[in-house]
């Protein structure tokens, strides 16, 4: 290897940057991915997962009970967020057949016994048929006709006393011997956009680049012809500034900006932002060259890595929580950098956390960005050496005269 | 003139799959992979022992009887009991724990007195699934604490069992959930997510192979062994996949419905129906988006971006209703969103008529989109006048 000066070098990764920002440029399936997906795609989720919650599911209401106890329940039920009463039905099958034409979500039924056992001081029941087709229907809806459920209790609890003659304030005291808050922390109206958008932008930013980056190294391997003049430390360094500076850009907008668009959670610091996400970006950078140089052909980059996304969603911890992980995918997501990227972004955006919070997402992003530096330089190395093969590959296909056709 | 020979371009593609099988084994080794990724991530259907902590600054019988009842919860489990609240919320922050119990100083003896203590529970929404969850559990124990203080005071007070049952919990909720009657959250996503990825790489490896036969400049040769029909050399090409993908689709539904027991109450015969349905449906856009933009680079990339979208807008984790009005009618141009309504009617309603109906019509009308680029497509397959590089 011929020794360079450090301004020889520097030349070199200077000509490398601008051959890679002029490649990236000149690439309609590159630009695609890494602009128009990058650029495009969190505003497309988010007009997506576009209301916050699931509010006011229509529910049929079937009342054998036909009493005050009932009826007044029914309206605390109607009066919940989550629940609209939308149908009242004579029986069950009416609000199976609304049901199977999936005009409702779900069906609250009182027995015809309802009122006489509460009269004979009996436990009674009400029944809750929940349509299962998305979970969130079965959240909204429990959570609806159990708030409206622990009110009616407490009112019935107190005239029940009433009727011992327990009265006023002792009655209250039995009523709710503990009272309770329920807090919700770091995503006050517990919104399915709030808490799913923040991980899917780290997914969106750390998948167009690792698309991206497999599509150009295929690319390469594919059409190479010869060895690479420029050294490989030089190479690497010069293409990881070239996608740095583009991903800055789309980072920027994708993991700070929007968030602010769209009033998703944002509580973080954007200082801390900009210290957690150039780790981020070079962890993600050199885990793509890396792999990059593996690929032999442009389209089995392109294959492999879209069907992986959701992989590595799951795997993440984030969508399914990480204690419940099986320890081999757990170990495995180590090794992902956007199982850390989602982590310490959903911490510091949606939780107002520090880089000091984070010691583990953050060390990890930057040993993996060292390592994942070496393995480029590497694999680099490898693919320089094992692709140099464009002059036998290149098989002249016989067509037939088209006037032959 | 020739007569168009489908069989002609199926033996052709058998060759060049003998030949170069590539693809279509990574195409097959990620569907396995994804199978038995998402079978053993989701093992338990619904996750289990949630850490959580307990701040007790009371330190009393109270607060400590409290704890035990948490830990006799499926749901949760407590990893730890800190002294002051800022602990408990940097460990939240830590993510250690998905939620907390706040038991303030004095509190049991406020309880003695009847001064109506307040204790508070704390989630962590920014992890809805394991926040919501960690929240149930907590909100039960609550609702119990009280519930048990009820029960000593009455008894102190000279009522019996019975009455003192009907007054503390005088109605219960039962739910019921249909067709899911566990609420089985594995069953619930994977019965989606799995045939997506089955859609997913059909829908890649099709435009890959229609592609690369411009990239590799053989497109008239391909055409001219199906006797120079495009519909024939069409439908020969992508028979093998076809029935590659088809049969392992089934074999992962027999895997789902068979040997994991998910729910199914409708009609076997409706699952593999909807099976061939879907997957020709997913060829068919592959078809489209070749034709539309015959160059294998760009071609690639818009299915994959076409593909991802698929899983969001297909509505089995986010209610179409709930999404912006615009997309609400987009949602219909995606084979899954199709193949997930005739799961919800067939498996967890088990009805038919024409909520059944309705989206089977819809898949089969994907199968039209060929047609829009025939000719396009014909042309650019003889002359492979687009750009290549």
């Amino acid at each position: 290897m011929k020794k360079h000066s450090l301004r020889q070098n520097m030349a070199e990764i200077r000509q490398v940057f601008m051959k890679e920002i002029r490649g990236v440029f000149n690439d309609n399936g590159v630009i695609l991915i890494f602009i128009v997906a990058g650029l495009l795609y969190p505003i497309l989720y988010n007009l997506i997962y576009y209301d916050e919650n699931v509010c006011e599911l229509p529910v049929a209401v079937v009342d054998d009970a036909r009493c005050d106890a009932s009826c007044r329940f029914i309206h605390k039920i109607d009066a919940t967020p989550e629940i609209d009463l939308r149908y009242e039905c004579a029986n069950m099958e009416e609000a199976k057949t609304l049901m199977r034409h999936r005009k409702i979500n779900g069906i609250i039924y009182f027995p015809r016994d309802y009122g006489t056992k509460l009269a004979k001081l009996e436990q009674t029941k009400v029944m809750v048929f929940c349509d299962m087709s998305s979970f969130l229907y079965y959240r909204s809806i429990l959570l609806g006709s159990n708030h409206a459920m622990l009110d009616e209790l407490k009112h019935i609890e107190l005239v029940r006393y009433n009727a011992t003659g327990i009265e006023g304030e002792a009655a209250q005291q039995l009523v709710t011997p503990v009272r309770y808050d329920e807090i919700n922390m770091f995503c006050p109206t517990g919104g399915y956009s709030s808490f799913l958008i923040p991980a899917i932008l780290v997914m969106i930013v750390h998948q167009t680049l690792l698309l991206g980056v497999s599509v150009r190294y295929g690319t390469e391997n594919e059409e190479r012809k010869k060895r690479m003049e420029e050294g490989v430390f030089n190479t690497t360094v010069g293409r990881a500034l070239a996608y740095f500076i583009i991903y800055a850009i789309v980072a920027a907008f994708d993991l700070v900006a929007v968030p602010r668009m769209f009033n998703l959670p944002h509580i973080g610091n954007p200082w801390e932002l900009c210290q957690f996400i150039p780790p981020f970006l070079l962890a993600t950078i050199f885990f793509s060259m890396t792999i990059g140089a593996f690929i032999r052909k442009r389209e089995t980059g392109i294959l492999t890595m879209i069907s992986l996304s959701l992989i590595f969603l799951f795997i993440s911890g984030v969508a399914w929580p990480t204690p419940n992980i099986p320890i081999v995918w757990r170990y495995l997501s180590y090794l992902i950098p956007s199982t850390h990227g989602m982590h310490g972004y959903i911490r510091i955006n949606s939780m107002g956390a520090s880089i000091r919070d984070i010691p583990f997402e953050y060390i990890s992003l930057w040993a993996q960005a060292i390592i994942y530096f070496i393995t480029a330089c590497l694999s680099l190395k490898y693919a320089n050496r094992r692709y140099n093969y464009a002059s036998i590959d290149k098989k002249v296909v016989s067509l037939p005269n088209p006037s032959e056709a | 003139m020739k007569q168009p020979n489908i069989s002609g371009a199926f033996w052709r593609e058998i060759e060049r799959i003998r030949k170069r099988p590539r693809y279509l084994a990574i195409s097959l080794f990620l569907l396995v992979f994804s199978y038995v990724f998402f079978i053993t991530l989701m093992d338990e259907g619904q996750p289990q022992k949630l850490p959580i902590a307990i701040v007790d600054e009371d330190g009393s019988y109270f607060s400590r009887r409290l704890t035990h009842e948490i830990n006799t919860m499926q749901g949760v489990e407590v990893v730890a009991v800190y002294t002051n609240h800022s602990e408990a919320r940097r460990a939240m922050q830590r993510s250690e724990i998905y939620a907390f119990m706040d038991i303030p100083e004095g509190t049991y003896n406020e309880v003695l007195t009847f001064r109506r203590p307040h204790i508070a529970f704390y989630t962590n929404n920014a992890y809805l699934m394991a926040g919501s969850l960690s929240y149930r559990s907590l909100l039960t124990i609550a609702n119990l604490a009280s519930g048990a203080v009820q029960r000593e005071i009455l008894r102190k007070k000279g009522f019996d069992e019975n009455t003192i049952m009907g007054l503390i919990q005088p109605i219960a909720i039962e739910a019921r959930s249909i067709g899911n009657p566990n609420a089985n959250y594995e069953s619930y996503l994977l019965t989606t997510i799995l045939p997506g990825v089955l859609g997913l790489l059909l829908l890649m490896l099709t435009t890959y192979v229609i592609g690369i036969e411009m990239k590799e400049r053989t497109s008239r040769q391909w055409l001219h062994s199906a006797g120079n029909s495009l519909a024939a050399a069409l439908i020969g090409k992508l028979l093998p996949y076809f029935l590659i993908f088809t049969l392992l689709g089934i074999l992962g539904d027999i895997i789902l419905f068979g040997f994991l027991h998910y729910p199914m109450d409708g009609s076997q015969l409706i699952v593999i129906l909807s099976t061939l349905l879907y997957l020709t449906a997913t060829q068919a856009i592959s078809v489209l988006i070749i034709g539309a933009l015959p160059s294998l680079r760009l071609a690639l990339s818009v299915s994959a971006l076409y593909g991802v979208m698929s899983f969001s807008l297909s509505g089995f984790t986010y209610p179409v209703s709930q999404m912006f009005t615009a997309l609400q009618g987009i949602v219909n141009l995606f084979p899954l969103r199709h193949y997930y309504q005739i799961y919800i009617t067939n498996a967890m309603y088990a009805t038919g008529g024409w909520q059944l109906l309705r989206p089977m019509l819809a898949l089969s009308l994907f199968a039209i989109l060929p047609l829009f680029v025939y000719k396009r497509l014909h042309k650019a397959l003889i002359y492979l006048n687009y750009p290549q590089k």
